[in-house]
C-alpha cells in the first residue's frame, strides 16, 4: 500500500493526546458556586474503577478515530496490479501528440515527445495502442495493427525512433478532429475485430493552450468507456504578443466595418492589432518591419491594441516582427504585399450605356467596387480584342439582350469555367437566357406585376458560394430590401441540371437563380438592383453581394490579399512554380488548382509557368496559436467528454486541466499518475465512512458514560 | 404560627417575579395592612403619630385628655411626646449574598425585605435611611420622609451587589459615623464572616445609641447544605475552590454553620442588639410580622426607655 501524501501520517502522532489524557486522573470539570466556603473541609476524590473499561472503550475508539483521520488525509491506495504493472489486457490506447504552432514554444516540443515516449513505454504491453501526431491534420506515428505485430520493446523503439524524426509543426491545434480520430480508431477497431476494449484511454499529450480548437469534438458522441487523460507540458514563460494585420481580416460581411476597412484599406499604412496574452507580464513592445526601425507601444495583459504602421515600402521587407515578449514563435508577422489585382468586369449591353446615369445599374456596380489595396477593379463595356473573355475578364454582367456573336462568347467564357451575372430586366432576354443556359426551349420571361407595394426576398440559400458571405445571424436580415418591379420566370421551363434557386420573391417565383453551364455558371438576377426595380443597390447588402460574385473561388479559402494560414491552400495553375520560404522551389502538376504545403510560415512565391506572373501569398501561424493561456476545460465537460477521473464534472475537470498545466517535470508526472490512481480507488471514502462510524459511536458512548450519575469519574 | 400562615401570604418565589422593587414592597405592605385590619393582632406597629377618634375597646389610658377638656371630644393620641422614628436600612451588598438556590439572590431577598420594610415605616409617615456597603459604604442615603424618597431608596436597592468580601467592620464603622440623629438600625446581612467582626460592628453602631436589629438573611441550601453531587464548590467571595462531597461534608457543615450562628446570636446579645433570623424562603409578611413582633417583645421587656403601646 502506498499513500498519496505520506506526510500526513505524522498526525497519527496525536492519538497519543487522548492516551496521555486518559491516563491522568481529572476531577469532574462541575463546579458549584456557594456562598462561602468557612463551614466547608476539602473531600478527596475517590476514583471509581468501574467505570474504567467504558473509558477503555472510549480510549479506543478516540484512538480509532484520530488513526482513520490520518489514514484518510495520506489518501492510501494500493499498487497492486496499476497501469504500470499491468498486464495490459484488454486496454487500449490512443495517444495523441500536439505538435501545432504553439509546441515551438521553448522546447516544449522535446518535453511532449518524451513525455510521449514514456506513456508509451509506461503501457507499452497493453492490448492496443496508436500514436497520433495532429496540428491541422493528423498523422498517424503508429496504428492499432502495427502495434499488435509487435512486442513491447519494438514498439517503444518504433515510435521513438519515429517521433525523433517530427519536428514540431506550425499549423493550428485542432484537438476537435483529433480527438474526434482517436474515438473513431478505438470504435472502429471495435468494430472490425468485434472485440470490447476492457478499458480504453485517449492520453492528449499537449501545451493544453487556450487557442486550441475543439470544433468538431461536438459531433463526436464520446463512448461511456473512454477516457480522456490530459498530459500536460507547460512553458516556463506566460508572456505572449501577437499581431494581426487587419486588412487581411476585412469581412465584408460585417455592414458597419465594409466601408471602414476600404477607407484604411486605401491609405499609406497598415492596420496593425497587437494583442497580449492576459497571463502576460510584458507589457511594452516593438512593432515595425523586419530590418526597419520599430515603434514601441505598450498593450496591457489580455488586452489588444490597433497601430497604424507606415507602409514604408521598404525593399526586400515581408514581415512585421515584434518584440518584447517571452515566446518569438508568432512574433513575425508576414506581409504578402500583394500587389494590385486587376479585376475586370465586363459590362455588356447592346447599346451604349452611360456609366453615369443614376438610373442604371452599372452606375452602381462601377461604384461598389472601388480600387483597394488589392485589387485594382475596371468597370467597362468594351470586349477584348479577338472575343476571347476567359482569362482576359474576370466577370461579366449581361444586362440585356445580346446580338448573336456577343451570346456566343459569353457561352464560350461560361463554358470555360468563367463566371456572369444575366439581369433580368425585359421579356426579350428569355431566348438569350434559354441559349446561354443551353436549355431546348427559351423560358418564358414576363413582366410581373406586384400585387402588393412591393415583395421582399425570402428563402435565400446561404450556403452557395455567392450568399455565404451573409451567413451569419447579425447580417441575414433581407427584410429592408424592397423589388416593386421584376421579371416572372413561367414554370414549366426545363432547365439543365443543377439550377438553383438562390433566392425567391415572397409572392413565391424564383428571384436569383444559378444555372450552371458547361465548367461556369451563370446567375440570374430576375430583377435588377436600380432604384426603378428596387432598393438593392442601396441597401447595405449590395457591396457585399458583389463582392461575394466578383471573388469566387478565392473566397472559398476565406481570406483575401494573400494573407493565409499554415495549411490553406495556395490555388494555382498546372505548371506554376512555387517558391518557398526556405527558398525551395516546387513546380506544380498539370492537374493540381491548390498548393496545399504551406507547413511553415513565411512569404510563397508563385510564378506561372510562363514566367511572366508572379504572386505572392504570406503564410502566418494561426492567430489562435498565440493564445497560449490554459485552455478552458468546459469545453470537455460540454461535449461529453470522460476526462480521467472526473467523470465529467466541470469542476474536477478544470482541476485535471490545472494539474496537467502545473506539471514540471517527471516527479510531478509520477505525482499524478499516483493521484490518478488514488482517485480510481478511492480507499479514503471508506476511511470517511469507518471515521464517521467511529465518531458516531463515540459519542453514543461518551454519551451514555456522561448521563450515569456519578459523583466522581476519572476519564 | 408561621408555617400555618403561609398558605394565605404571599410566595416569595413569586413575589420576586415581580420585576419592579417598589412594586414589590407595595405588594408586600399592601398585603400586611389588609392582613391587619382583619388580623388579632392589630395595632402591632412601631409608633404612631396620629390622633384617631376612640372607638369603644379602646384603651382609656391613651385617650387625649386635654383635647377632650378643649373639644368634648375623645381621642386617642398616641406617642405625642415622641419624634418620628428614624430607621436606617443597612444593606450589606457583598459577593456572598448573591448566592441563591431558589431562583433568587439572599441579596434580592434582603433588597426586597429592606424595601418592604422601608415601605412599611414610610407609610407610617416614619423617615427611612439607606446604606448599602460590601468592602466600604457603598451608597448613603440619609432618613427622610419625603415625596420621592421612597422611590430613590427603592430604585437604590435594586441594584445588583457588586462587592466582594465581606467587609463589615469598616463599613459599619463609617455607617455610624455617618448617622447623625440616633434612630432604629435594621442590618440587613448574611452574616457569614467571623461573630467577632460582627460583634464589633454592632458595637460600633450601638455605642451611636442607636437601637439596633441584625436580620441575618440565609439561604436554605446553607442551612440544610442540601446538595447531591460531589463538585467543585467555589467561593464567591474569594474564588477559592474546594473539592466537597456534600454526602460527607452535610453533618459538619451543619454543625458548624449551627455554632456560628450561636455565636452570632451570643455577639448580638452582648450588644443590646436584636436578632432576626430569616431564611429566603419564608413569606416576607412574615417576616415583616415577626420583626414587629420582635419590635414589641423588646419594648415590653422594657430594655427601652420610650413607652410602648400594644393596641
Amino acid at each position: 500500500m502506498s499513500f498519496l501524501f505520506p506526510l500526513y501520517l505524522l498526525g497519527a502522532a496525536v492519538v497519543a493526546i487522548p492516551i496521555l489524557l486518559h491516563l491522568r486522573r481529572r476531577p469532574p470539570k462541575e463546579r458549584t458556586e456557594f456562598s462561602s466556603l468557612m463551614f466547608l473541609r476539602a473531600t478527596p476524590a475517590p476514583l471509581k474503577r468501574r467505570r474504567k473499561l467504558d473509558q477503555l472503550l472510549l480510549l479506543l475508539l478516540r484512538c480509532a478515530l484520530i488513526l482513520l483521520l490520518a489514514f484518510l488525509f495520506a489518501r492510501p491506495f494500493f499498487r497492486g496490479e496499476g497501469i504500470l504493472a499491468g498486464a495490459g489486457k484488454g486496454e487500449w490506447v490512443v495517444v495523441l501528440l500536439d505538435k501545432s504552432g504553439s509546441m515551438q514554444r521553448e522546447d516544449l516540443w522535446e518535453r511532449a515527445v518524451e513525455r510521449t515516449k514514456s506513456v508509451v513505454a509506461e503501457r507499452s504491453n497493453v492490448e492496443r495502442g496508436a500514436v497520433v501526431v495532429f496540428d491541422g491534420s493528423a498523422e498517424t506515428v503508429m496504428g492499432f495493427d502495427e502495434w499488435a505485430q509487435l512486442d513491447a520493446t519494438g514498439r517503444e523503439d518504433a515510435i521513438g525512433e519515429r517521433l525523433a524524426e517530427k519536428e514540431a509543426g506550425w499549423g493550428s491545434s485542432a484537438a476537435g478532429p483529433a480527438l474526434a480520430l482517436a474515438v473513431e480508431l478505438v470504435e472502429e477497431a471495435q468494430a472490425t475485430g468485434e472485440v470490447t476494449p476492457e478499458s480504453a484511454a485517449v492520453i492528449l499529450v499537449s501545451d493544453l493552450q487556450a487557442g486550441m480548437d475543439f470544433a468538431g469534438l461536438e459531433l463526436v458522441n464520446w463512448p461511456e468507456d473512454v477516457v480522456l487523460e490530459l498530459e500536460g507540458v507547460d512553458a516556463k514563460s506566460a508572456d505572449n504578443a501577437w499581431l494581426q494585420l487587419l486588412v487581411a481580416e476585412r469581412v465584408l460581411a460585417v455592414e458597419e466595418e465594409s466601408s471602414e476597412t476600404a477607407a484604411v484599406d486605401s491609405e499609406e499604412g497598415m492596420r496593425v492589432r497587437v494583442s497580449n496574452a492576459a497571463e502576460s507580464g510584458a507589457e511594452t513592445f516593438e512593432v515595425g518591419w523586419e530590418g526597419g526601425a520599430g515603434e514601441e507601444i505598450s498593450v496591457m495583459p489580455g488586452r489588444r491594441r490597433t497601430v497604424m504602421l507606415e507602409d514604408s515600402g521598404e525593399a526586400g521587407a515581408t514581415a512585421l516582427v515584434l518584440a518584447g515578449d517571452g515566446q518569438d514563435f508568432d512574433n513575425r508577422y508576414f506581409v504578402s504585399r500583394t500587389m494590385k489585382r486587376p479585376l475586370r468586369i465586363l459590362w455588356m449591353e447592346e447599346k451604349e450605356v452611360d456609366g453615369n446615369d443614376a438610373a442604371g445599374p452599372l452606375f452602381y456596380l462601377s461604384r461598389a467596387v472601388q480600387a483597394t489595396r488589392l485589387h485594382e477593379p475596371w468597370v467597362g463595356q468594351d470586349v477584348p480584342p479577338g472575343g476571347r473573355l476567359a482569362g482576359s475578364v474576370d466577370f461579366v454582367v449581361v444586362g440585356s439582350g445580346l446580338g448573336d456573336e456577343e451570346a456566343a462568347m459569353v457561352k464560350a467564357y461560361l463554358e470555360g469555367g468563367g463566371e456572369a451575372l444575366m439581369l433580368l430586366r425585359g421579356a426579350e432576354q428569355g431566348a438569350l437566357l434559354g441559349r446561354l443556359a443551353g436549355m431546348a426551349t427559351a423560358p418564358v420571361v414576363e413582366d410581373a406585376l406586384v400585387e402588393k407595394d412591393y415583395v421582399l426576398l425570402e428563402g435565400i440559400d446561404f450556403e452557395d458560394a455567392l450568399l455565404a458571405v451573409f451567413d451569419d445571424q447579425r447580417v441575414r436580415n433581407f427584410s429592408k430590401v424592397r423589388f416593386w418591379r421584376y421579371r416572372r420566370l413561367a414554370e414549366g421551363s426545363e432547365w439543365p441540371e443543377g439550377t438553383q434557386v438562390l433566392a425567391r420573391f415572397d409572392s413565391g417565383d424564383p428571384a436569383w437563380l444559378s444555372v450552371p453551364v458547361g465548367e461556369g455558371r451563370l446567375i440570374v438576377f430576375a430583377s435588377g438592383w436600380e432604384p426603378v426595380d428596387s432598393q438593392l443597390a442601396l441597401s447595405t447588402k449590395f457591396v457585399p453581394l458583389v463582392y461575394g460574385m466578383l471573388e469566387g473561388g478565392e473566397r472559398t479559402s476565406g481570406r483575401i490579399g494573400g494573407q493565409l494560414l499554415v495549411g490553406d491552400a495556395i490555388p494555382v495553375a498546372g505548371g506554376d512554380v512555387v517558391w518557398r520560404p526556405d527558398g525551395e522551389s516546387v513546380t506544380v502538376g498539370a492537374e493540381a488548382a491548390y498548393y496545399v504545403e504551406t507547413d511553415e510560415p513565411g512569404v510563397y512565391r508563385v510564378e506561372s509557368g510562363d514566367g511572366d506572373e508572379e504572386r505572392r501569398y504570406a503564410v502566418n501561424v494561426a492567430p489562435a496559436e498565440s493564445r497560449t493561456g490554459p485552455m478552458d476545460p468546459a469545453v470537455f465537460a460540454a461535449n461529453g467528454v470522460r476526462l480521467a477521473g472526473a467523470d465529467g464534472v466541470s469542476s474536477v475537470a478544470e482541476e485535471t486541466v490545472a494539474a496537467a498545466h502545473a506539471v514540471a517535470g517527471e516527479e510531478r508526472r509520477q505525482e499524478l499518475l499516483r493521484e490518478d490512481r488514488e482517485r480510481r480507488q478511492r480507499g479514503w471514502r471508506w476511511l470517511a465512512i469507518g471515521a464517521l462510524v467511529v465518531v458516531l459511536l463515540e459519542t453514543f458512548w461518551a454519551g451514555r458514560a456522561s448521563r450515569e450519575p456519578t459523583s466522581a469519574e476519572a476519564v | 404560627m408561621k408555617h400555618a400562615k403561609q398558605g394565605s401570604l404571599i410566595d416569595p418565589g413569586a413575589l420576586m417575579r415581580i420585576g419592579s422593587m417598589e412594586l414589590r414592597a407595595k405588594v408586600v405592605v399592601e398585603g400586611f395592612w389588609h392582613g391587619l385590619h382583619r388580623s388579632p393582632y392589630h395595632g402591632f406597629s412601631v409608633e404612631f403619630t396620629e390622633y384617631r377618634p376612640y372607638t369603644r375597646g379602646d384603651d382609656p389610658r391613651y385617650l387625649d385628655w386635654k383635647l377632650f377638656a378643649r373639644s368634648d371630644r375623645l381621642y386617642i393620641k398616641r406617642f405625642e411626646d415622641e419624634t418620628n422614628l428614624r430607621c436606617h436600612l443597612v444593606l450589606d451588598q457583598s459577593r456572598s449574598m448573591g448566592f441563591g438556590s431558589s431562583g433568587y439572590s439572599k441579596a434580592e431577598y434582603a433588597a426586597t425585605l429592606g424595601a418592604t420594610l422601608g415601605r412599611f415605616l414610610f407609610t407610617q409617615g416614619d423617615a427611612v435611611g439607606l446604606a448599602t456597603f460590601d468592602t466600604d459604604v457603598v451608597e448613603y442615603v440619609p432618613a427622610r420622609n419625603r415625596p420621592g424618597h421612597l422611590q430613590r431608596l427603592t430604585h437604590l436597592l435594586d441594584r445588583v451587589p457588586e462587592g466582594h468580601s465581606t467587609e463589615v467592620e469598616g463599613p459599619l464603622q463609617r455607617v455610624a459615623e455617618l448617622l447623625e440623629k440616633r434612630g432604629l438600625v435594621v442590618l440587613l446581612s448574611d452574616g457569614l464572616t467571623d461573630p467577632e467582626t460582627v460583634g464589633r460592628a454592632l458595637g460600633y453602631l450601638r455605642g451611636g445609641g442607636h437601637e439596633v436589629v441584625l436580620m441575618q438573611v440565609l439561604d436554605k441550601a446553607e442551612i440544610d447544605f442540601d446538595f447531591e453531587k460531589a463538585t467543585h464548590f467555589r467561593d464567591l467571595e474569594s474564588g477559592e475552590e474546594l473539592f466537597i462531597d456534600p454526602a460527607v461534608m452535610r453533618e459538619g457543615y451543619c454543625e458548624r454553620m449551627e455554632a456560628h450562628l450561636e455565636s452570632v446570636k451570643r455577639e448580638c446579645r452582648a450588644q443590646g442588639v436584636e436578632h432576626v433570623f430569616v431564611r429566603t424562603d419564608s413569606p416576607l409578611e412574615m417576616v415583616l410580622f415577626e420583626f414587629l413582633s420582635g419590635r414589641t417583645r423588646e419594648r415590653q421587656t422594657g430594655s427601652h426607655r420610650r413607652r410602648v403601646n400594644v393596641a
